[in-house]
């Protein structure tokens, strides 16, 4: 699957702050070199199945948090995804002696991840969003189930840690659902959200509550 | 190979699980809990695959380690001593040969995850020690992490003697999970004395021809190869497999003529599968000579030992002192920033030297050398003087490296030939003995000759060698620099790979680089193949891209006009102000000549460095300028500070204290306390970084013995933050009397205060300001 570069760039640059500003030259190459570095070491894969499909319901799908699901889940797909190990090496290495590229490197990676996968929720489950445990207020626990019911350590490498960490770190887990906003409400870092602040939420819809926008904004000056 | 292998193809048997996660009434169980409560099932699946001509049957004992295994009702030894009978009541007296299989913990290894590679050398061991006498060799399968079946590998060949099988798994990029290629794990599982290495479960068998043919090309050993029946389908909880039996086995007489030896199946595949498979055991099995030269690996890069390669030479402690108090205060991203800067500058692989007064070589060295290949893919040249470094850096080596070095002497041969069989790595052969160093060619190449003949002996072919020819300084003794010369031309008369560490040939005498030069030149024309030089001397580099350009060594001159392609002009300056405020890197060194002949260091920081921060600080803040360009600006300013450091050390009273700095345990995430190193660095700050997932213990030390500034700790995520609190807490019950500031994506002002933290840094800047009112 094909990622717009355009897209993919823009995703990148609101997760460096960029979205209003000219880029500067030394930033713009920046960009170029990581999505070359993209290329060359990231191997995306994901897998996914329909929870309809599951023996039974996963049982961190009972607990409050998700009550608003009921009803919704018919349609819903269990999915992972990651880019491996190779980027987050280089990553890393690029951090020791090239901050700057680093961060860059970051952002782009993350914005990539964010972009296929958005890509393959609009062709399989069109108006749905990936919610991935952890956030909102929900507990991240529910990233083990994720994984576990997925075989996703044999089928894409990604382990999770006893800190909850998945490994690579570029990964992402959860569940796939339409038809539903999740409340930033109970997030805890509702109060520093990047997403949040530009009216959007971390899965990538619009902020469901202008309020908390709003408030979110209002946190970010207080702090 | 053992008896075990014959001179025609063999049949392996196929899989196990998926017979068993097809069975309702069994699948809801551990696998291996199945020897003790179904037996009778796990006897009929391995008959079945004895009945379909299965040469080699495998024990239901895939998780049975302790680690694997620790939640199970039964005992590691009952399960083991289940599955091996039940095995062996299958083979009953045919020829049918009973394998030990072993897989993965299934936790992740340093340095990613928890867990260390003697406690899982150690799981390892404790299966072997208790099976050695039961089974008729093992097979490692299914592993994805080269690290962690080097640790399996050596619980083996230390504890038995067994024949040893040992396969690796490969997703469709053709790589490991963790990046391995197929030649690198060839590669590595051979140089380990795996009898059988290969390829089992990953993907479709028509996948899988051409890793076979990649392995191929770096092992003569024989090959095992167990594909998957096709990609796996998850539908209505359970898995299927979509390929025929019949275009599985048309496959697999594809990767026989690949260079497959011993054919099996793995997931999805059944005693069917192997039935039809069974035609091909009448196929000769074809040999395949060894490969000629040789090769060295990291755990994601291999290299070919041959002429034109770079060996850096900066890892090495001898006359750096900012080297030696890194490694004294075991500040090991100082060497991972020195390897780096290497690779960057061309080296193809490092030499590793941690030798310094009053520490412990040993541990030193095996840290070194696991704390750079967290970061650097290039191999290694593990260097020192103490066989005991040597060999326990060799155990955690991840790949295959080369050792620096060996020599004629008789005591040195018998310590080390011994460590290079049992770990398959090369070595730079020093043409010197207990006599000391021949002042003739003909005595350096009778000790050649001497440590090809020892190393023979002990099976190591002598394309493993690199032969040093040895320089000393031409300010004692003209004739020298000749001397190396002659050496050279004769050693590559006797067919092996040549080194010199080129600097000594200047030793005293001025303008040490041009002599350098000229002599690396020298050297080269006389049949240097690989020197170990300073890889960031930018003249030697030119030099050796043009002598391998000229030489023929640089096909197509292809790095060579690489190297002198135009890169982009960036925008420059002159002014050090502008220099920082715009983070032009490359102007740095103009700025710097320039305002070195008009101010003194104080000036220039108080007029020049500082003044363009606080105007960095100030456009971030409103969001005229971003990270990357803040990041920058602090990298160049950072340098400015150690050039004037390093220019004016007596002069200068700049430094502003010491900051101890760690992301806390569990947590990885490190990008944003390297911010904060940086920004810290770049206002005069000196920091020591713990790195990241920091024992609570760790900074407690790192403050009982610096006494610093402040701490500072980061956290990314939500569930590391208890372990933040554990060490800001242990600070305080200690009464640590620096400050303590805490930052990190889920970290707020209230956090901070709960967890009693000094204060709350939301950003770099931020944490300036308050250092800058302590």
């Amino acid at each position: 699957m094909c990622v717009p570069v355009s897209l993919l760039r823009n995703n990148a640059l609101t997760y460096l702050g960029y979205s209003d500003s000219d880029l500067d030259e030394q930033t713009q190459e920046a960009l170029h070199s990581a999505l070359t570095h993209i290329a060359e070491w990231s191997a995306y894969k994901q897998i996914y199945t329909r929870l309809k499909d599951l023996p039974e319901a996963p049982a961190f799908l009972q607990q409050e948090s998700y009550v608003g699901l009921q009803g919704k889940l018919d349609t819903a797909l269990l999915f992972a995804a990651t880019l491996g190990l190779g980027i987050d090496r280089r990553i890393q290495s690029l951090s020791l002696n090239r901050l700057s590229e680093a961060v860059v490197l970051n952002a782009v990676a993350n914005a990539y991840l964010e972009t296929r996968v958005e890509l393959f929720i609009g062709e399989t489950l069109p108006g749905g969003v990936l919610f991935c445990p952890g956030y909102a207020g929900t507990s991240p626990e529910g990233n083990r189930s994720v994984l576990k019911l997925l075989n996703a350590q044999k089928h894409l490498g990604i382990y999770l840690k006893d800190s909850g960490l998945m490994i690579p770190e570029k990964s992402m887990a959860g569940i796939v659902v339409a038809g539903y906003s999740f409340s930033c409400r109970a997030c805890s870092i509702r109060s520093k959200c990047d997403h949040l602040r530009q009216g959007k939420t971390c899965y990538g819809k619009p902020a469901p509550h202008r309020e908390e926008s709003r408030n979110a904004k209002a946190d970010n000056i207080k702090a | 190979m053992p008896d075990l292998i014959s001179k025609k193809v063999q049949l392996f048997d196929g899989a196990m699980g998926t017979i068993l996660t097809a069975d309702p009434e069994v699948n809801s169980f551990l696998p291996e809990e199945l020897n003790l409560l179904f037996p009778e099932k796990i006897l009929a699946i391995h008959r079945a695959y004895v009945e379909a001509g299965a040469q080699y049957i495998t024990t239901n004992s895939f998780s049975a380690n302790p680690i694997k295994l620790n939640s199970s009702r039964f005992s590691l030894q009952e399960v083991l001593d289940a599955a091996i009978e039940l095995a062996r009541r299958a083979a009953g007296e045919s020829s049918c040969k009973v394998m030990l299989n072993i897989g993965p913990t299934g936790k992740l290894l340093e340095p990613l995850g928890e867990l260390g590679f003697e406690e899982t050398y150690e799981n390892y061991k404790t299966v072997v020690e208790y099976t050695k006498d039961k089974v008729d060799g093992y097979v490692l399968e299914t592993f994805s992490d080269l690290y962690e079946i080097r640790a399996a590998i050596l619980a083996v060949k230390e504890n038995s003697t067994l024949p040893l099988m040992a396969t690796m798994t490969f997703d469709t990029s053709g790589r490991t999970l963790t990046g391995s290629s197929p030649e690198i794990v060839a590669l590595t599982l051979s140089a380990l004395g795996v009898d059988v290495p290969g390829i089992n479960c990953s993907t479709s068998p028509e996948h899988l021809i051409p890793l076979v043919k990649r392995m191929r090309a770096i092992t003569h050993l024989p090959l095992l190869v167990q594909p998957n029946k096709g990609f796996p389908i998850l539908c209505q909880g359970s898995v299927s497999y979509a390929m025929s039996d019949e275009d599985f086995v048309y496959y697999t007489g594809k990767l026989i003529e690949a260079g497959a030896s011993i054919v099996g199946g793995c997931c999805g595949t059944t005693p069917d599968t192997i039935a039809l498979m069974a035609k091909y055991k009448s196929l000769p099995l074809k040999e395949y000579a060894p490969v000629a030269g040789h090769y060295i690996c990291s755990s994601t890069r291999l290299l070919k030992l041959q002429q034109g390669l770079v060996c850096g030479e900066r890892l090495n402690p001898t006359g750096k002192k900012k080297l030696q108090q890194a490694l004294l205060n075991s500040d090991f991203g100082y060497l991972q920033q020195e390897a780096l800067s290497q690779q960057e500058a061309g080296a193809h692989f490092l030499d590793l030297n941690v030798g310094i007064p009053n520490a412990d070589e040993v541990d030193l060295l095996c840290r070194a050398t696991k704390k750079i290949q967290e970061v650097c893919d290039l191999p290694l040249q593990l260097d020192s003087s103490n066989p005991a470094a040597i060999g326990a850096a060799l155990r955690v080596y991840n790949g295959v490296p080369v050792i620096n070095s060996i020599n004629g002497s008789g005591p040195v041969l018998k310590a080390l030939l011994p460590l290079l069989a049992k770990y398959g790595a090369s070595a730079v052969a020093l043409t010197l003995d207990e006599q000391g160093i021949p002042e003739t060619v003909e005595g350096r190449l009778r000790i050649a000759k001497r440590i090809i003949a020892r190393a023979a002996a002990k099976g190591i072919n002598k394309n493993r060698l690199i032969f040093d020819a040895l320089v000393m300084a031409v300010s004692s003794n003209q004739h020298y620099g000749q001397l190396t010369l002659d050496t050279l031309r004769s050693l590559k008369k006797m067919g092996v790979l040549t080194t010199i560490g080129l600097s000594n040939v200047s030793f005293g005498l001025p303008n040490r680089p041009l002599l350098n030069r000229s002599f690396l030149l020298m050297a080269l024309t006389s049949g240097l193949d690989i020197p170990i030089l300073n890889p960031l001397d930018e003249e030697n580099m030119q030099s050796l891209k043009a002598f391998n350009a000229l030489s023929g060594a640089d096909p197509a001159c292809e790095n060579y006009i690489s190297y002198h392609s135009p890169s982009p002009v960036h925008e420059q300056s002159d002014s050090l102000y502008q220099v920082v405020l715009s983070g032009l890197k490359d102007s740095l060194p103009l700025a710097m000549d320039k305002i070195l002949k008009e101010k003194e260091p104080q000036q220039i920081i108080d007029e020049d460095l500082i003044p363009a921060l606080n105007e960095v600080g100030q456009r971030f803040e409103k969001k005229h300028v971003f990270l990357p360009q803040l990041i920058r600006s602090a990298e160049v300013a950072r340098q400015a500070f150690q050039q004037l450091g390093e220019l004016y050390v007596q002069k200068t009273d700049k430094t502003q204290g010491l900051v101890v700095l760690a992301t806390v345990k569990g947590d990885i995430h490190d990008i944003g306390k390297n911010i904060v190193k940086v920004v810290l660095e770049s206002h005069g700050y000196r920091v020591l970084d713990l790195g990241k997932n920091v024992d609570t213990e760790k900074v407690l030390e790192a403050y009982r013995t610096h006494r610093p500034l402040a701490i500072g700790l980061s956290a990314l995520m939500t569930t590391t933050v208890p372990s933040m609190s554990q060490t800001v807490e242990a600070l305080k019950e200690m009464s640590a009397e620096c400050p303590v500031i805490v930052g990190g994506a889920v970290i707020t002002e209230s956090l901070a205060r709960e967890m009693g933290a000094d204060y709350y840094a939301a950003d770099a800047l931020t944490a300036i300001r308050i250092l800058e009112e302590l």
